[in-house]
């Protein structure tokens, strides 16, 4: 899972989660606290790496762009980060469903780049949970990814949400267990071994 | 017992004591999905992007920066100083051959009709040929270019060609020796890095930017590249040859080296941004242009198709030395997503960008019309 913010990434990241002007160096800190767990949010969503990297990169651009409409007041850094990541994706599909010719193929991966063997069963696992990610309602799906894939606790999934700590807290539930028994369903029909 | 029955083919828990067993396993399940490694983007494509936010940032908060008092002067005059500092220490490692960085930017071409800066020695690049010109000399383009404009033979009656223009690349990295600057150079002449463009456009269409140059390495062979930073990507065929349709509006084509070489590549100086010394030769910023008129400013309805192309190498990070070819092409100035259709002749690489509507049977038909 993605690291936490360490406590003197914390201290500093109250140069960008005070608004007004964002200045390089708060930008910097800001890309190397976000990058990954944005990432790893969208790769939740999204089972294609092409398309999770660009969508990364437009709300860091969007990041950019809008940063003088961020108010801490109205809510933390976190949360309208995140909440522009989810507009992103609804826009992403918008345009899909719109275009839907415009769906040229599959990702080719890089193939110079081959995962050392050591990596082979985490990958393994990166596959597995994509494929039941995608056989998940698109609300158990969001909330797996806003908790496990962006790392947020439960406090700021509702504020992303716009829903009460307590409802996220069982509907999270509901949706592990949900995704726990599509895994279990493949491990006791023998297709993997359990961990 | 029918009630168990149902409930079991439900998959329910039947008791109180299954339900305590269900959530147990929830909480080991969910303490499995905290230690579930991170999907992990590309470290090149991390690192790229980095570095366009930090320009984008820049260029954002630029007019912020504009030294108009005494302190803001001094600041800007420290910066460049530290910046011509950066510079002759990285000239410094040039010379001494130690790659520093793995990501260079040796070369880089905008391709479109822009607007000369009133300060030239900061520009990245200039045209010097009309852009409303629809009638062009092949001879003399290809004096000037290096390489052979390929124009479209049969094109669609509805089109007409219009807008063309010559484009100089700015070399990146001024000051390295040529013997280094290798084959990433377009055709490998560092005294040509020229780019042609041209327009396709017609009444009830909307407008297909066309633009040459000469590639810095072999032709497409399906596997050797690959797109990255693009939304959607798939292999084409252009009249025989192998291209790609890309859609994006900043994107990058790698190139997968053949088998190892015997001798590792030179490796190449670290990015620059810094302004260089114009060429030799006349066609420099600021220096007489094509036909001995200058440019026209385009108007600024049309600066939104602006391309911007660079080429450049990265160290590969699997130990072997080698570096990886690649371009970085931004369609369009604006960052917009646009349907970029990419192919190679012989040496030449042609690209048709229309908007990210545009019909993909459309595009192709404009590709095959070339000849």
């Amino acid at each position: 899972m993605t690291e936490k913010l360490s406590s003197e990434q914390e201290a500093d990241s109250a140069s960008w989660e005070r608004g007004g002007q964002l200045t390089q160096s708060a930008l910097s800190q800001l890309y190397d606290a976000y990058f990954p767990r944005l990432y790893n949010y969208l790769s939740y969503k999204i089972a294609n790496q092409i398309e999770a990297e660009d969508l990364t990169a437009q709300v860091f651009e969007k990041v950019i762009t809008k940063y003088s409409s961020f108010d801490p007041k109205r809510g933390t850094f976190e949360s309208w980060i995140f909440t522009i990541a989810r507009n992103a994706l609804t826009n992403y599909r918008r345009n899909q469903q719109r275009h839907p010719e415009s769906e040229l193929g599959e990702w080719l991966e890089d193939n110079n780049t081959v995962p050392p063997d050591q990596f082979f069963l985490q990958q393994e696992e990166l596959r597995r949970l994509q494929v039941y990610l995608a056989q998940l309602n698109e609300r158990d799906r969001e909330l797996i990814a806003l908790r496990y894939g962006a790392d947020l606790s439960q406090r700021r999934i509702g504020e992303v949400l716009g829903i009460k700590e307590a409802n996220v807290a069982v509907a999270l539930g509901r949706a592990v267990r949900r995704l726990r028994q599509m895994f279990e369903r493949d491990e006791q029909s023998g297709k993997h071994k359990l961990k | 017992m029918a009630l168990k029955d149902f409930l079991a083919r439900l998959g329910r828990p039947k008791t109180i004591k299954d339900e305590a067993t269900e959530q147990e396993r929830d909480v080991r399940f969910a303490a499995r999905l905290e230690k579930t490694p991170a999907f992990k983007a590309r470290p090149e494509f991390q690192a790229d992007l980095r570095s366009r936010l930090q320009v984008q940032l820049a260029e954002q908060n630029a007019p912020a920066s504009v030294p108009r008092q005494f302190g803001q002067r001094i600041f800007f005059r420290l910066a460049s100083a530290g910046i011509g500092l950066v510079a002759v220490l990285i000239f410094g490692l040039a010379l001494l051959d130690i790659p520093i960085n793995k990501v260079a930017t040796p070369t880089s071409f905008a391709l479109a009709p822009s607007v000369i800066p009133a300060q030239t020695d900061e520009s990245l690049s200039y045209i010097y040929d009309s852009p409303s010109s629809s009638y062009v000399n092949l001879q003399d383009a290809s004096n000037t270019l290096g390489f052979t404009p390929l124009l479209p033979a049969a094109l669609p009656p509805e089109y007409k060609l219009e807008n063309i223009a010559l484009a100089y690349g700015e070399n990146l990295t001024p000051n390295r020796p040529k013997s280094n600057v290798g084959p990433l150079t377009p055709g490998g002449d560092t005294t040509k890095p020229y780019g042609f463009q041209f327009q396709l456009s017609s009444e009830n269409k909307e407008a297909i930017q066309v633009y040459q140059l000469a590639a810095p390495f072999g032709a497409f062979s399906g596997p050797r590249f690959n797109v990255s930073g693009a939304q959607k990507y798939n292999p084409q065929t252009i009249r025989g040859l192998p291209g790609y349709l890309i859609q994006g509006g900043n994107w990058r084509m790698n190139f997968v080296p053949p088998p190892p070489p015997n001798r590792a590549q030179p490796p190449f100086t670290p990015p620059s941004r810094l302004p260089q010394s114009p060429p030799a030769n006349g066609n420099q910023p600021g220096g007489p242009p094509f036909g001995g008129k200058r440019p026209p400013m385009m108007p600024p309805s049309d600066m939104g198709m602006r391309a911007r192309i660079a080429f450049g190498q990265m160290l590969e990070n699997n130990n072997s030395g080698r570096f990886r070819p690649y371009i970085d092409f931004q369609p369009r100035a604006d960052g917009k997503s646009a349907r970029s259709l990419v192919w190679q002749k012989d040496n030449l690489l042609i690209v048709l960008v229309g908007s990210d509507v545009f019909p993909e049977p459309e595009l192709k038909r404009l590709a095959e019309s070339f000849k």
